[in-house]
């Protein structure tokens, strides 16, 4: 028995990530390869999907922005983003940051947002 | 707090425990090592960073629920795996490859393992190439189904990640290449509609 709301026909939200050779990068690199379209300061966001409202997706972004001028190392981003939503929107949520990767979760009702962050994917959803 | 102390004690015998089937069950993983062909890519072994951080927050139900620090890295190619080896037996076994498997972080009672483990294998096996979103939904479905909501599963060759888990469910392993992290989160029921 399952009183939780669920995302898409299935009931769950699926996810999936297939790296290209283009972004296969060494973690932690010291210099990106070709500057020209990367912009140092801002980092470019593709939403890919969503059950989150306009401001909380924001947020989101924001929140990853920073994350990924914080930190280096993928957990580390994702420990950043999910306790940054645990204090601004009550626990309890879940986030994976990678290259490569895919999922299938459970989520509450308007809470679970994937983008990609320049190159790597963010899932962020709320359960429990 | 006597219970808490008791859970952490507890829990504390059941990790270690834990490590020392974790060693023997690795053992016969590799039960036929076959020549390594020509192609063989080699690539550096990922360490895993683990931390377990203990919440003493007070919840309806009496599970009690820990955040932990997961990260899977794998430097050099991080696509889909290719079947290596080559088919020069007959007919009966035909590109058989060792695929290692290994536990690197488990909050689970041990038959729970093994089944998602067993699971994990053959689906691989049965795979010509990783395909991580099936077998995310194969491993959360089948938990779901028999052990009831709500289980997440993420696999793939890089990912980290940060989540917080309900007591006994949460398996971290490697199967090949794949690195797989299935947890469970507690389910409360809807109050108020939204």
């Amino acid at each position: 028995m399952s009183d939780e709301a669920r995302r898409g026909p299935a009931g769950a939200a699926q996810v999936v990530l297939r790296a290209s050779s283009e972004d296969r990068k060494p973690v932690g690199s010291g210099s990106p390869p070709p500057a020209a379209t990367a912009t140092a300061v801002a980092h470019k966001i593709q939403l890919k999907s969503a059950d989150m409202k306009e401001e909380m997706r924001q947020e989101a972004f924001e929140i990853a922005r920073i994350a990924f001028e914080k930190h280096s190392m993928e957990k580390d981003i994702a420990e950043y983003i999910k306790k940054e939503f645990d204090k601004n929107h009550g626990p309890t949520w879940h986030c994976i940051v990678g290259r490569n990767f895919g999922s299938y979760v459970t989520h509450e009702t308007n809470y679970f947002v994937y983008f990609y962050i320049d190159s790597k994917a963010v899932l962020l959803f709320k359960s429990g | 707090m006597d219970p808490a102390s008791e859970e952490l004690e507890r829990r504390s015998r059941y990790l270690s425990s834990l490590i020392r089937r974790t060693k023997l069950s690795a053992v016969p993983a590799p039960s036929q090592p076959e020549p390594e062909p020509g192609v063989t890519q080699p690539t550096p072994e990922p360490e895993p960073e683990s931390a377990v951080e203990k919440r003493g927050e007070a919840k309806a139900e009496p599970v009690v629920d820990e955040e932990e620090k997961r990260e899977a890295k794998q430097a050099g190619d991080g696509k889909g795996k290719e079947i290596k080896g080559k088919d020069d037996g007959g007919p009966k076994e035909d590109n058989r490859r060792k695929v290692s498997v290994r536990v690197r972080a488990a909050d689970m009672p041990l038959p729970l393992q093994r089944r998602a483990v067993r699971l994990a294998y053959e689906a691989i096996a049965a795979m010509p190439r990783l395909d991580s979103k099936r077998l995310a939904l194969a491993l959360k479905k089948e938990f779901d189904t028999a052990y009831g909501p709500a289980w997440h599963c993420i696999v793939g060759t890089s990912f980290g990640s940060y989540v917080t888990h309900s007591l006994g469910g949460f398996l971290y392993f490697s199967v090949d290449k794949a690195y797989i992290l299935l947890f469970r989160t507690a389910v409360e029921p809807l109050v108020r509609p939204r």
